[in-house]
């Protein structure tokens, strides 16, 4: 229940944001969009938790999916224009990464969060045989990035999206 | 004095921003094929756009930043998604040309240095 309720805030709060209003009509289109919005999803069981992990849990993890993508953006930015302008590209390649079966939800995030850098492009994600291909610009050492990935996977994702 | 604070930042954020769109821009022109071209655009539609938006703190208005807020959500959750298409075609597309039909599957694996392009 808390989190549809969450759900309904969260997105009368991007309409209102959208609109740049406050009036009370605007307030009530928003709830109103949103509880219907958030029922249709429900209906159809999309945006269901892979797994369930209490809501407070996942809550407390978003600073360090926030904080860690945004750490790896600046990181990857940093080494990507470097790469651009200096050494070039010549040990880019394709890496299979091995993702643990958590439903097409974390493949999915895991795909967003990770394309999202951009030293490391997304080809393919395969959830349900486990594998996601990703093109990194420096693929010398391919077990050293399923590593990094991995690592990454458990400190920022997990807990928000298991 | 806080008005000057962010007129700086909005002017660092937004100088780092279009240095960002033209590295991008001298990636995508050097580099020789689709996977690292893709790395190259993804510096401007990520940090590139993100830090030119972001510059709007300077402007003080309340509309212009809460709109800048929104494109950098969407942008964050849009930029990889178009990416990870145009990789996927480009990878079908060179499993195609390397079995002489079908698509999809390939793995990987290693480096890949061929074009693309």
């Amino acid at each position: 229940m808390i989190a549809l309720v969450l759900r309904v805030v969260v997105l009368t709060s991007i309409y209102l944001l959208v609109l740049t209003s406050l009036r009370p009509g605007d307030v009530l289109t928003g709830l109103l969009l949103a509880t219907l919005v958030v029922l249709a999803s429900r209906r159809t069981g999309r945006g269901a938790p892979s797994q369930p992990v209490p809501l407070r849990r996942r809550l407390a993890g978003v600073p360090a999916l926030v904080g860690g993508t945004l750490v790896d953006l600046v990181s990857g930015t940093w080494q990507t224009a470097v790469r651009l302008l200096g050494r070039g590209p010549a040990e880019g390649g394709l890496v299979e990464v091995p993702i643990p079966p958590g439903g097409p939800v974390s493949a999915a995030a895991w795909g967003v969060r990770v394309g999202f850098v951009p030293d490391t492009v997304v080809v393919e994600i395969d959830e349900e045989r486990g594998r996601m291909l990703l093109h990194v610009l420096d693929a010398r050492n391919p077990a050293a990035v399923v590593a990094a990935q991995h690592d990454s996977y458990q400190r920022r994702q997990r807990r928000v999206f298991p | 004095m806080i008005s000057v604070l962010l007129d700086v930042v909005g002017g660092v954020l937004l100088l780092v921003g279009l240095l960002l769109l033209t590295i991008s821009l001298v990636g995508v022109l050097r580099l020789p094929d689709t996977y690292h071209q893709l790395h190259a655009q993804g510096l401007a539609t990520g940090p590139g756009v993100i830090a030119v938006l972001a510059s709007s703190i300077a402007t003080e208005n309340a509309t212009i930043i809460t709109f800048a807020v929104l494109a950098i959500a969407f942008v964050a959750l849009t930029s990889p998604v178009s990416s990870h298409a145009i990789a996927r075609a480009a990878h079908r597309r060179r499993n195609s040309a390397g079995t002489g039909g079908g698509t999809g599957g390939g793995t990987g694996g290693g480096t890949d240095n061929a074009g693309e392009a």
